[in-house]
């Protein structure tokens, strides 16, 4: 038992020491791959954030005032808000109000569910349901 | 294995190993070391062993020497032996160096003879001014002196040295130093490991400080689900603004706007165009931007269908 004693000391040290290295590669790779998954995660969340706040604004009725404002009152055939969701009818619109109108409405986050826009001699007619 | 003891041997020259094979441990007499009682102002065995090869220096003959120290009534004890001597010794001894387990000294049994003992060869093993003997055997009578009934009864507390043959390849002091490296390397790489599950648990918590007060996206199937749902939205909105913006960039003299419609269906525009030579012009430029078309006289329909 004792013939090979500090071959046997040398050795349990080497094993000690080979057991540390892959408690040691194995928790850096357990790192690694946390931190990578939780960077994309983090990253996600603040896209979910950032899409969400833009998609789901919570301040569009005053902004839909302003909106409607763009035209004459006179072009304004139905202008209806109902909770998260505005349908608006305009007609005889000019080129250049029709062009100011959907400028406007292109800069703002409303989801256009459906749009219409007709020309009848030189006026247009749009019709548009939007919900944010 | 545990608690299983070695038979113990005096080692002299007539000892007679019963069990021959296995492991023996084995009382050295004065003959196989030397010894010296010191009393000096260190405090731990390890600077006591330091010093060990300067006081035994005079005692010993040239040789690798072996030196065992500790402590006995405020003396420090400093005991030399020659491991290669004793490994020739067990050898004529037909005792196998290999099976040699712990080594005691005869000098640390001092406090049990104080009746001279008389040993297997004749001689007796005595204390002589604190250290032990060994004296021929014609000096005692029979009377005078005590025998070994069981060598087991002069078994020491404490071993301080094991084996005599250590290892084929490395020495001791090296198996040591080699073992204390090792172990001092794994002990960084375990703390280096240690540290590193610490700081992935931290990590993981970074998820719930991104969420704030949304709590909902820290979990990885509803975050994914709302993810899904808001990136279509995006990318359909900003499809139906791009087609707006560039249908509105053909307009012009000679093109007019007839209508457009857009819905989950998908989109379609109706350009009227009033000069021929402008309809070569809107379809070359509607090909660059990659919009599928259906040309028919004055009459250009565009159409996509939805995502």
């Amino acid at each position: 038992m004792s013939r090979y004693r500090n071959e046997a000391i040398v050795g349990a040290a080497l094993l000690a020491l080979i057991s540390a290295y892959l408690f040691k590669n194995v928790s850096k790779s357990h790192f690694d791959e946390t931190r990578a998954s939780v960077n994309r995660s983090v990253e996600e969340i603040e896209e979910a954030k950032a899409l969400k706040s833009l998609w789901h604004a919570g301040d569009m009725k005053k902004r839909l005032e302003k909106l409607k404002a763009v035209v004459p009152a006179s072009r304004l055939s139905t202008f209806k808000m109902q909770r998260r969701k505005v349908t608006m009818v305009l007609k005889d619109l000019k080129a250049s109000e029709l062009n100011r109108f959907m400028n406007r409405m292109a800069s703002m986050p409303l989801r256009i569910k459906k749009l219409s826009i007709e020309r009848k001699n030189d006026r247009f007619g749009l019709e548009c349901l939007c919900k944010w | 294995m545990f608690g299983k003891r070695n038979r113990l041997y005096i080692f002299h020259e007539t000892v007679e190993i019963g069990d021959e094979g296995s492991t023996i441990d084995i009382l050295l007499t004065p003959r196989h070391y030397l010894v010296r009682k010191e009393s000096l102002p260190v405090k731990y065995p390890f600077q006591a062993r330091k010093l060990a090869p300067s006081i035994m220096d005079d005692l010993l003959d040239d040789g690798e020497y072996e030196y065992i120290v500790y402590r006995d009534n405020g003396e420090w004890v400093f005991i030399a032996f020659d491991p290669e001597e004793l490994t020739e010794r067990a050898i004529l001894m037909g005792i196998d160096p290999d099976n040699i387990g712990k080594i005691y000294f005869a000098q640390q049994i001092c406090d049990r003879l104080e009746k001279p003992l008389r040993l297997e060869s004749g001689e007796i093993l005595a204390v002589v001014d604190g250290k032990a003997t060994l004296m021929p055997g014609a000096l005692f009578d029979d009377g005078d002196v005590g025998s070994v009934s069981d060598t087991e009864a002069l078994r020491p507390a404490k071993s301080y040295a094991q084996g005599i043959r250590r290892g084929r390849f490395i020495g001791e002091r090296e198996s040591y130093i080699l073992a204390g490296a090792l172990a001092f390397i794994a002990l960084l790489f375990f703390v280096e490991g240690m540290r590193y599950r610490g700081a992935a648990e931290a990590e993981a918590q970074r998820i719930e400080q991104a969420a704030g007060d949304d709590t909902t996206l820290a979990g990885t199937l509803t975050r994914e689900n709302i993810l899904s749902k808001y990136r279509k939205i995006d990318r359909r909105q900003r499809e139906i603004r791009e087609r707006l913006r560039e249908i509105a960039s053909l307009l012009g003299r000679g093109v007019l706007l007839r209508s457009v419609k857009s819905d989950e269906k998908g989109f379609e525009a109706v350009l009227d165009i009033e000069s021929p030579s402008k309809k070569g012009i809107v379809e070359s430029k509607l090909e660059k931007m990659g919009m599928k078309y259906k040309s028919s006289g004055t009459t250009i329909v565009i159409r996509e269908s939805g995502g």
